[in-house]
């Protein structure tokens, strides 16, 4: 088999997978409330439900709330491809609308990220000072944690755009 | 902040996608500016009013602006003062 031969199979196999056709043009940006909102809230009380049961050793309810946290975490990370900001040196034309409602926005997950970071940390000190704490239960503390913080940073942009972003105008032409 | 964007834009026939051209934003923006959804930038006033080449304070304002009807009549020396009782319409008596 020639090397072109080989390139227009690969092609071939690429078209076949149904994604070149769903990416041409820019990608569809729009408020996606109910989905962001969604995603947050399962990351937030996944977290919480997790770092409760781990504390009192409950085992099954655990892992189903980890179970919850990695789809709100996996939820929240998509926003930023599919919500309503355009991310930073994207190729997309982001006008002085887009740029001040993308400030604004991730300023608002600045302040969400840091505290739930305080939160959280003080959280994993709080759990490792308890007299029947394990090197386990601060490990998957920490774990949950490390997951929650990234939903929050790719989440909470993209909700709070959302909500914020006005209705958009419909087309006249 | 008001404006007069949309009035502007019809008495000149621009389509809200040719000014957002002209200016360099999303149609949607111009959508935005036109409800008072969103306030613009000194630059994106400045450019607008270019476009329109009329002064900046003629198209946005910090103050209600008054209705096409009441300017017209200022034009035309129809300003409230000057109207006298022979010019308002008679009520028709039932």
């Amino acid at each position: 088999m020639s090397g072109n031969a080989l390139l227009t199979l690969l092609d071939r196999s690429v078209r076949w997978t149904g994604i070149p056709a769903a990416t041409p043009g820019p990608p569809h940006r729009r408020p996606r409330r109910i989905f962001s909102t969604l995603a947050l809230a399962l990351a937030f009380v996944g977290f919480v439900v997790f770092a409760i049961m781990l504390v009192i050793e409950e085992e099954p309810t655990r892992w189903l709330a980890y179970g919850v946290l990695i789809v709100g975490t996996t939820g929240c990370l998509v926003q930023p491809g599919v919500g309503p900001l355009k991310p930073f040196g994207t190729m997309e034309q982001a006008d002085e609308f887009d740029r001040s409602l993308r400030s604004r926005s991730h300023l608002a997950a600045f302040v969400v990220l840091m505290a739930m970071a305080i939160i959280g940390l003080v959280t994993i000190v709080i759990v490792s000072v308890l007299p029947s704490a394990t090197l386990d239960q601060v490990r998957w503390l920490s774990l949950g944690l490390l997951q929650l913080l990234p939903a929050i940073g790719a989440g909470v942009p993209s909700c709070y755009a959302s909500w914020v972003q006005p209705r958009p105008e419909p087309e006249e032409d | 902040m008001f404006n007069r964007l949309a009035l502007m834009r019809s008495d000149r026939g621009i389509s809200r996608r040719r000014l957002a051209e002209l200016v360099g934003v999303n149609p949607q923006t111009i959508g935005y500016l036109e409800r008072g959804d969103y306030k613009p930038s000194l630059e994106l006033a400045l450019k607008i009013a270019a476009v329109f080449r009329v002064p900046v304070e003629m198209l946005f304002s910090l103050k209600p602006f008054p209705s096409v009807a009441v300017v017209l009549r200022e034009a035309e020396g129809w300003a409230p003062s000057n109207i006298e009782e022979t010019d308002l319409p008679k009520r028709v008596k039932r």
